[in-house]
């Protein structure tokens, strides 16, 4: 069904997948649901996005899990750690809300967990034949300037709005 | 016997949607501003997964549209994390807390 590229026909890509797979629930359910302390919180986000970009590796998004160290691991974690220490006084503050509160989002988030899980497994899709090309940044880059253009200039629009936006709003006056 | 183990289209899928349900609880659940931003990013990233997998594994007619998405996903979600922590540092020079149920400015 999938060609030679496939990393899952050999024991070691599988092994990584569930290393990576439980890696990142288990940081990411600690993140969620046990850990007060933000800084914390903000490094075990960072064990999920490095899970995350080896799940990329696995799929062979090469370009993608690069972009993922640099722009997540790299900067906005760094980002969001600058914040936390420019909040000083709120990093041990008690994080969660109320038991009723909490137990309503319990159910909200295990409801849709549940839904989105059953979907995904009961669907029947239609795997393709043969994997894609690696590496993918030449036609990455390609898409970027044919068919994806307009969303193209629209994000660095974004980003300029956002760079533009933050300075404003965090300046002080 | 052991085939379940083999990660195909579904391992991928599962795991983003755990991931995402999992930010989804962070959401509702933090009192801190900072966290829910940190939630919301473990969010986007289970939606990424299911994006990078589709990719890899669904056929049809345009290759790497999911790839091109989950590009234009990291590009908003780090547009949203400059302006989201922009906001909290603002509101925190204003009021000294960050902490979403004592930001009642606008309750009636």
């Amino acid at each position: 069904m999938l060609g030679t590229t496939d990393p899952f026909t050999t024991f070691v890509g599988t092994l990584s997948f569930w290393v990576g797979a439980v890696a990142s629930i288990a940081a990411a359910y600690l993140m969620v649901a046990s850990i007060k302390n933000l800084i914390r919180a903000a490094l075990a986000l960072t064990t999920v996005l490095g899970a995350v970009a080896m799940m990329y590796a696995l799929l062979g998004a090469d370009f993608l899990a690069v972009s993922q160290l640099a722009i997540y691991i790299g900067a906005v974690m760094v980002l969001i750690m600058f914040a936390i220490f420019m909040t000083p006084g709120q990093i041990d503050m008690p994080g969660l809300v109320g038991r009723g509160q909490r137990l309503g989002a319990l159910l909200v988030s295990l409801a849709i967990g549940a839904i989105s899980i059953w979907v995904v497994i009961y669907t029947p899709w239609k795997i393709r034949d043969t994997l894609l090309d690696i590496p993918t940044a030449e036609s990455l880059g390609g898409l970027m300037l044919t068919r994806y253009v307009l969303p193209f200039e629209i994000a660095s629009l974004l980003l300029t709005v956002a760079l533009i936006g933050a300075i404003v709003i965090a300046r002080e006056d | 016997m052991l085939e379940f183990l083999i990660p195909g289209l579904r391992h991928f899928l599962v795991l983003g949607s755990i991931l995402f349900a999992l930010g989804m609880y962070g959401v509702l659940s933090r009192r801190n501003a900072i966290g829910i931003l940190l939630s919301i990013e473990l969010m986007l990233n289970g939606v990424n997964v299911l994006m990078v997998a589709f990719a890899r594994y669904i056929s049809t007619q345009q290759e790497l549209a999911g790839q091109m998405f989950a590009i234009f996903i990291i590009t908003q979600a780090a547009a949203e994390a400059a302006v989201g922590l922009a906001i909290i540092i603002a509101v925190y020079r204003q009021r000294r807390t960050i902490q979403v149920d004592q930001l009642d400015l606008m309750k009636g």
